[in-house]
């Protein structure tokens, strides 16, 4: 306190003090960068390990790059889990920023079928105890989207208050309402990995006859699944927008 | 002044939250759950002394004009560095916390005891308030964390007590208002009291 303020003192030590603090976080940031990075990277691992069924291949690594269905220009992320070289599901990251207090982030599992094999919140600011039940894996919202077939259009995507299929959490509709809306895209990515899957297939190998019918949407499912070796090896030169990276099998 | 003594005024004669009533919207806002204020309390707690000492070391060199934007980038830096920690090391808390840490800079508690206390003591007074100062800021949080959480879901440190719904009001903000109000209340007639016994 004792200190006379004039220009020239104030300047500088304002500016060693600045200086100073900014070497501090320098130093701190090049330090923990890694750390953050591996526990980032250890949260998607951890979710991906919950959505899809036991695998024998890097889920993290095996990621097929999909043109987003609303923004074509952004490329959607979905990872692959395989089984001696099939693939048993696909684990889908979304983010939906309708939540209640700001976007969340989902890890969405679907069976090659369309069903869901599980759900798993990456992150999420929902209020504790109200929409933070989303992240209980006991609550009867998370578990009723277990088993559900989002493509075949049997299931309206929308809390029951909107005129859909699902069951909100109790006063948290706002939050159910978000997370329908991370389902939808979740959805609607899936749908686009098969109709690009069955597209390809039926380039490659024309005279395939279980791919010739894949049109028809019921037909799809189990075109896509029959042609799946075919499909694969076509994604890696015919596909269009499908390109696979990582450790292919 | 004993260190021991000046560290417990911090808990209870200087208590942040229930004499001074400063930094109110971390209080209401990350007090929802018991270890939500705990962590708040604690992350707040280790800014605090690390601030508190190093505005004390730099005090005397400070021009009195310019002291409060020297404390905010003080203070601002210490808040980075912990905010890079725990992202680091404690992933989980910090998902809980995220968006409240950065707001430890613009808490009044760190700015208030650097202003009061620390630009007037030594660095170890100030290192021994600033842990009082914060240790008192955590243990009001977690007991308004442990009676909303209790309350607002029947739980306990996230442990489910009982298999029902608890009263909701105290999850939300407004809950927050009547449970600080009766603790206040409270604390201060506890201490009142002994003051008058005395």
């Amino acid at each position: 306190m004792a200190t006379q303020s004039n220009l020239k003192n104030m300047a500088l030590v304002l500016l060693f003090i600045c200086l100073g603090a900014s070497a501090a976080v320098a130093v701190v940031y090049a330090v923990t960068k890694e750390p953050i990075e591996l526990a980032e990277a250890a949260n998607v691992n951890e979710a991906i390990k919950q959505v899809v069924p036991a695998c024998n291949n890097d889920v993290a690594k095996d990621t097929l790059s999909i043109a987003d269905p609303t923004t074509p220009s952004k490329m959607d992320k979905v990872y692959l889990a395989k089984k001696d070289g099939q693939i048993v599901g696909y684990a889908i990251p979304v983010t939906t920023t309708k939540g209640f207090g700001g976007a969340f982030s989902l890890m969405v599992g679907f069976t090659p079928d369309g069903a869901v094999y599980n759900t798993a919140v990456i992150n999420h600011q929902e209020t504790p105890g109200l929409g933070a039940k989303i992240t209980d894996p006991n609550q009867p919202f998370i578990k009723q989207w277990k088993g559900m077939n989002l493509i075949n259009g049997s299931v309206k995507i929308a809390v029951k208050k909107d005129g859909g299929d699902i069951d909100a959490i109790t006063a948290s509709t706002i939050s159910s309402r978000a997370f329908c809306d991370a389902m939808q895209q979740a959805a609607d990515i899936f749908n686009n990995i098969n109709s690009e899957k069955s597209a390809s297939a039926a380039e490659a190998a024309p005279a395939d006859s279980s791919a010739v019918a894949a049109d028809s949407t019921a037909a799809t499912t189990t075109a896509a699944t029959a042609a799946k070796p075919a499909a694969n090896a076509a994604a890696a030169t015919a596909a269009k927008g499908v390109n696979t990276v990582g450790n292919k099998k | 002044m004993n260190k021991f003594k000046l560290t417990l005024q911090g808990i209870i004669k200087n208590n942040p939250t229930f004499v001074l009533v400063l930094g109110m919207c971390p209080t209401l806002a990350t007090s929802t759950s018991a270890l939500n204020g705990m962590g708040m309390g604690l992350a707040t707690m280790i800014v605090l002394a690390c601030s508190n000492m190093g505005i004390s070391a730099l005090a005397p060199h400070i021009p009195d004009k310019v002291r409060i934007p020297c404390y905010i980038v003080v203070i601002a830096a210490f808040v980075t560095v912990v905010q890079f920690l725990m992202q680091a090391y404690t992933p989980a808390l910090y998902k809980t916390l995220g968006i409240y840490v950065p707001l430890i800079v613009v808490n009044c508690i760190v700015l208030g005891r650097a202003e009061a206390y620390a630009n007037k003591n030594t660095v170890i007074d100030s290192l021994c308030d600033g842990v009082g100062v914060g240790l008192g800021f955590t243990l009001s949080l977690t007991c308004i964390g442990i009676i909303r959480e209790f309350l607002g879901s029947l739980s306990f440190m996230n442990m489910k007590l009982f298999d029902a719904d608890g009263m909701l009001i105290f999850i939300l903000p407004a809950g927050a208002f009547i449970v600080l109000g009766y603790l206040m209340v409270l604390f201060n007639s506890v201490t009142n009291r002994k003051k008058a016994n005395a």
